[in-house]
């Protein structure tokens, strides 16, 4: 069933609350890291929720005592720091760009798919529809890239629980409307639809799921058993 | 830092007393010294302010004290790394901190298996009436503002922020655990903090 209402602004709005104040798991994490990096309004409230956060820290979080008392250790620590700054982080920044294709992946995405280097290949997956699948810590979420060539899509499915996809490039269209690059589109649990990207433009973005699909076409559904 | 001998008997001056930074320098402003001229001194006002603070922030989600106080650290450590990346335009200094902070706490709880959270734990808490006298004669403006805005908050919308805030739980989780619609759990939380952004907005300009 699809919500086409204020609900759809509801779970997008509780999402960027859970994620400003970092309840999320990792994969929704990622998607909404993305997205807001896409959104400037997306990241605005995000942005608020964290002022009411460094507010709640500051002042309802009573002061624990610490069992070191003296500054000394801390003023040490500070020194190794300063002559060593962390490399990882740094290295990953500047690490040469892998030709995954686009620019336009958004940078969190960009870090994992780095990470994952030999797992996270793009593969076909149907006539004009490459996938890159990316493994999350723990999750029970699938969570892939998608690249559709212009003209094709998926065949009509649904999914058990909610399906997340935030468009990154050129747009696709389903029974529902048509969503441009930056949308991120929100189908709860049972939502059956057909979706096919932009005739001219393709469609490349980010789906995150819970269920497997099932296809509405039987057939479908046996042959996508065999991948 | 000096305190003022609230009681009759003389106190001993600890180095580190957790009192408030000195009311004429901001905290951003003490970042701001921290990445120009990596002034030490700065950093120990805000460790001592902040720390505490962030340590009991772990510790609400039911981290333990050690690994939280670690984490403080770990965070404050970060503060002082990272002091250059900090733009006061677009945050506050407490607003920035509590990232770092939050992005720690993600980080040790996905690593390591969630703990449960003592529900005693959980209990609002202004930090008014718990710490020393001079940190609640310096702090009291501030604290006053957000303290009164929560509490005119309807206790259900404060409630469920404290819940959202506190405990490492999706808005889900909250409306399963308290018996409640989950569209009910998400309407109260939005609406609060709608509320509690205006509020804030109101005084601090």
């Amino acid at each position: 069933m699809i919500r086409h209402t204020a609900d759809i602004t509801d779970r997008e709005e509780t999402l960027l609350i859970e994620y400003a104040f970092g309840t999320l798991d990792e994969a929704h994490s990622l998607l909404i890291a993305s997205y807001i990096s896409r959104s400037p309004q997306a990241r605005e409230r995000v942005r608020a929720c964290e002022i009411v956060g460094g507010m709640l820290m500051e002042s309802c979080c009573a002061p624990e005592s610490m069992t070191q008392k003296n500054a000394e250790h801390i003023l040490e620590k500070l020194g190794a720091v300063t002559e060593n700054p962390p490399p990882a982080q740094d290295k990953e920044d500047n690490a040469p760009l892998e030709t995954f294709g686009d620019n336009d992946i958004p940078a969190p995405i960009m870090a994992y798919m780095r990470r994952q280097q030999k797992k996270a290949k793009w593969r076909k997956l149907l006539n004009g529809c490459r996938i890159c699948r990316l493994s999350l810590r723990g999750s029970q979420y699938n969570f892939a890239l998608y690249d559709i060539a212009p003209g094709h899509g998926m065949p009509t499915h649904t999914h058990k629980g909610a399906e997340l996809t935030l468009v990154l490039e050129g747009s696709f269209s389903d029974e529902y409307g048509q969503y441009d690059a930056g949308k991120l589109v929100i189908h709860e649990t049972g939502t059956t639809h057909t979706p096919q990207a932009h005739p001219e433009t393709g469609c490349i973005c980010v789906i995150l799921t819970e269920g497997p699909y099932r296809f509405s076409n039987p057939l479908v559904q046996l042959l996508s058993f065999l991948r | 830092m000096l305190i003022s001998a609230m009681g009759k008997e003389p106190k001993v001056i600890e180095e580190n007393n957790f009192s408030a930074p000195e009311k004429d320098i901001s905290n951003e402003e003490m970042v701001a010294a921290v990445a120009g001229n990596q002034d030490k001194q700065a950093f120990i006002s805000l460790y001592n302010y902040f720390a505490p603070r962030i340590k009991s922030f772990m510790m609400k989600a039911g981290i333990t004290p050690d690994a939280a106080e670690e984490l403080a650290q770990e965070t404050m450590l970060t503060v002082w790394s990272k002091a250059g990346q900090f733009d006061p335009a677009r945050a506050g200094a407490s607003t920035w901190i509590f990232t770092i902070a939050r992005n720690k706490r993600i980080d040790y709880l996905r690593k390591n298996a969630r703990p449960v959270p003592d529900r005693k734990e959980i209990e609002f808490d202004t930090g008014i009436g718990t710490t020393s006298a001079s940190e609640v004669i310096s702090r009291a403006e501030e604290a006053e503002i957000l303290d009164n805005a929560l509490t005119e908050l309807p206790e259900e919308q404060a409630e469920l922020i404290k819940k959202a805030f506190f405990e490492d739980k999706t808005h889900k989780d909250i409306a399963a655990e308290n018996n409640l619609p989950l569209g009910t759990v998400k309407s109260r939380i939005r609406l609060g903090l709608e509320r509690l952004r205006h509020k804030l907005g109101e005084q601090i300009t």
